[in-house]
Parts: structure tokens; C-alpha cells; sequence
């Protein structure tokens, strides 16, 4: 298994506050959040219920919203918090390093 | 006539086919702008459910003090539509979450709207997110309403909830003693079955309780304010529901194919929560019902022209239906911008 390392995934202006935009990370497809606090989270792009992609999704607050069935996460922890989501997503160490996005994958 | 069943041969054919949680058709829209629509507010909603919620109590106490004379009949006929009618788009939008911001005044009127609409919420939330993933896909979709072959008298049957009531009741009952219909366990998870099965009782204990009530008081009253509403109440929406997918076309990923936008006034909008928009609807359910409107806008170009009004919708589908009676590949066709 490699190393975890931090990696550049994204510029930081190229997220709105309360948005999300997804970028191919290796070959993982990650969805990142930047919410209306300027806060950053990473994890699955994939919905766990459906078959969607969060990057069509809306952000509010701490979650984000899938754009087919309308089923909830937490983007912290990438628990569900909404039916008909019921699994978590997996989540990503990330953290903005002057203008840049970074995740540890 | 297709077979229709959940989990049916139909649905492996629909898997083969790649039809299955599928790709499916999105028109272009600025991020931006869909965002803006998408946002959600209490205030627009908090004011249409009130005033909702203000119509049926006064329509019902107007009913209450009519009861006995001719009167009663224009005025529960009111009562009805609001009860069995107009609850359905309240059950609809609040299942969705996004008629409030508030999660849980969604969840507080659909669980009110589910019981006028005789529908288990729990069962009812697994199907209608099937109904989004595989629209109109048989042998997938659980809520393909007007089946093409079908006997048109299970229309008329349906605009007194006769058909959907029995099923429903079917359901409940043997959900209230843990066991499932077959379809239900083709959409919903196990895991969230113990729900079904408390609110299936409940609703046993609820409606038994008024029954009840109407036998100990000798009088039909009690029973025509909660429950048979449901039925005298319900013809509106299926006039509403027929609009939405029947005639269309089977086994597409292109919503434009199988979903009709109907222009309607502002009456029929308030008490369809818009959901006469139902293309846009499918395209973009995180899009707020009272948003609907704009989104149409923002992507007309893209989509087929809708229908002037109800009328129009119904002079297409009737004909159609009794087409597809006879010769099931009858389809109305859409043509795309």
C-alpha cells in the first residue's frame, strides 16, 4: 500500500462558499465542500444510496444534499443524516494551504 | 399486456439494457443559477401550509354546521379536495425535503399528508426514491399509475381511491404482522422495515379508532372528516397525476420522453404545489417547489413545449390510453429542441 500523501486538488477560488465541486484524485472521484464558513471537507463524490454524483449536489450548512433522491450527509464526518441515504460516505483529510485545496490520500 | 411487477422479468430485461439507475438526460444550466434555485426557505411554504391547513378547518367546520342539510355536499366536496387531494403534493414535496428548509416540518407534514393520502410514509419514501431512480421503467418503478393494456375503468376506479386504497390496506395489514409484499422488498432495504411495521399498526389503531367512533355515536360524521375524504376527496389529484407521466414513453433515460410540464392556473398551482412542472420536477428534485416556476424558464429552451392547460394535457392522454388498450405501442411522442 503507498504512502498517504498531501496532494493539490483544487484551487480555492474555483469553489464557491456553500458549493461543492469534484475532482478526479488518482483515479478516486472527490467530492470537495467548501462551506458558507469558508470551511473544506473531502469525501466520496459517489452517493451511497444512489447512483449520483454529489457534484450536482446542494450545500447547507455542514450537509450536502444528493441531487437525485435528495438524501443527506454530514460532509464532516460523512454520516447520513437524511433518508434515503443510510450508509456513510468515506471522508478525506483536507485543509487549505494558502490558495490551494489539499486532501492526504 | 408488459409485466408490470416490481422485480419482475421486466426488470431483469431493464438491467440487460443498461436502464437500471441510468445515466439520465440533464440540460445545460449555469451552477450558479440552479444554485440560487435550489435554496430553501420556511417562510414561503410555512405560508402555503397555513393557509392550507386554514382552508380545511374552515371548509370542515362550514361542513360540520351544514351536516343534514344540501350544503354539506358543496362544502365537504371542498373539504375533500383539500384532504384528498392537495395532500398529495404537501406528502410529495415534504417526502422530498424540500418544501421547508426545516427538516423537520418537512417531516411533520408528510407524516400528516401520508395519512390522508392512506399511504405508509416509511414504504412510500422507499418507493418514491425508486421512482426517481428508474422513472417509468417497468418492472423497476413502483409508481407507474397508468399501465399501458390496463382497463380504463381502473382509472375511474382510482379517481375514488378504490384500487390504491386496497392495495394500501393489503400492505398495512400484513406489514403490521412483519412480513412484506414482494414488490415492497424489491425498493425498500430491511433494515428499514421496523418502521413500516409501527406505522402499519398505527394506522390500524387509527382508523379502527374512528370507525369506532362512528359506530358509538351512530352517525357516519367523525369517519367523513378523517378517512372517506380520501375517497370522495381524491378525483382532483388524479386528474392532477394522470398529467404527469401517462401515455409517455417506457424504458427512456430522457425525462422529456416519459414526463409532461402542464401550464396551469393559479388555483390548480397552489393546491398542486406546482407540481404541474413535473419535468423540471424530475430533473432537478432538489429544486423547491416554489422554485419550479423559474427553473422552467431557465431551461425551456432545452425542453419540449409544455401543454397551454389541463385540457390540453387530457385531449393527448385519453386517446392514447385507449389506444394502448388495444395496441400497447402506442406512444406519445415528444419532439426535442
Amino acid at each position: 500500500m503507498s504512502e498517504q500523501t498531501w496532494k493539490i486538488v483544487s484551487k480555492l477560488c474555483d469553489i464557491e462558499q456553500d458549493d461543492v465541486a469534484c475532482v478526479d484524485v488518482e483515479g478516486v472521484m472527490i467530492a470537495i465542500v467548501r462551506t458558507a464558513g469558508d470551511q473544506v471537507f473531502a469525501l466520496d463524490s459517489q452517493c451511497t444510496h444512489g447512483r449520483a454524483s454529489l457534484a450536482d449536489g446542494y450545500v447547507e450548512g455542514l450537509e450536502i444534499e444528493c441531487p437525485k433522491h435528495n438524501g443527506r450527509f454530514n460532509v464532516s464526518t460523512g454520516a447520513a443524516v437524511a433518508s434515503p441515504a443510510r450508509m456513510p460516505l468515506q471522508t478525506y483529510p483536507c485543509r487549505v494551504s494558502g490558495d490551494c485545496v489539499e486532501v492526504l490520500i | 399486456m408488459r409485466n408490470y411487477t416490481v422485480g419482475g422479468p421486466e426488470a431483469e430485461n431493464a438491467a440487460q439494457s443498461n436502464l437500471v439507475e441510468g445515466d439520465w438526460y440533464k440540460p445545460a444550466i449555469d451552477r450558479n443559477i440552479l444554485k440560487s434555485l435550489m435554496s430553501r426557505s420556511n417562510g414561503i411554504a410555512a405560508r402555503d401550509t397555513a393557509l392550507w391547513l386554514m382552508l380545511l378547518v374552515g371548509s370542515g367546520v362550514i361542513a360540520y354546521q351544514c351536516w343534514g342539510s344540501w350544503w354539506a355536499i358543496p362544502a365537504f366536496g371542498f373539504y375533500g379536495i383539500l384532504y384528498g387531494s392537495a395532500s398529495d403534493a404537501r406528502w410529495h414535496e415534504c417526502g422530498h425535503r424540500t418544501a421547508f428548509r426545516s427538516r423537520r416540518a418537512n417531516d411533520a407534514v408528510y407524516y400528516l399528508a401520508s395519512i390522508m393520502d392512506f399511504r405508509e410514509p416509511i414504504s412510500w419514501r422507499w418507493s418514491h426514491a425508486r421512482h426517481h431512480s428508474d422513472t417509468i421503467i417497468v418492472g423497476r418503478d413502483p409508481e407507474i399509475a397508468f399501465k399501458r393494456g390496463a382497463p380504463l375503468v381502473n382509472v375511474f376506479l382510482e379517481f375514488f381511491a378504490i384500487r390504491s386504497v386496497i392495495a394500501e390496506t393489503k400492505k398495512i395489514l400484513m406489514n403490521s404482522v412483519g412480513r412484506t409484499i414482494p414488490e415492497q422488498a424489491d425498493f425498500q432495504p430491511a433494515e428499514e422495515m421496523q418502521g413500516s411495521v409501527w406505522w402499519s399498526r398505527f394506522y390500524i389503531l387509527f382508523f379502527v379508532g374512528v370507525a369506532v367512533w362512528c359506530v358509538t355515536i351512530g352517525s357516519v360524521l367523525p369517519a367523513m372528516f378523517i378517512g372517506l375524504p380520501t375517497f370522495y376527496g381524491r378525483w382532483l389529484m388524479v386528474i392532477y397525476g394522470i398529467t404527469q407521466h401517462a401515455g409517455l414513453a417506457e424504458d427512456v433515460l430522457d425525462h422529456r420522453l416519459n414526463t409532461r410540464t402542464v401550464m396551469m392556473n393559479r388555483v390548480n398551482r397552489f393546491l398542486y404545489l406546482n407540481m404541474n412542472y413535473h419535468l423540471e420536477h424530475h430533473i432537478f428534485p432538489t429544486v423547491p417547489y416554489h422554485a419550479l416556476p423559474a427553473l422552467h424558464d431557465a431551461v425551456a429552451d432545452q425542453l419540449p413545449a409544455p401543454h397551454r392547460s389541463i385540457w390540453h394535457a387530457l385531449k393527448e392522454i385519453f386517446p392514447a390510453l385507449a389506444k394502448q388498450r388495444t395496441d400497447q405501442s402506442v406512444v406519445l411522442s415528444r419532439v426535442l429542441p
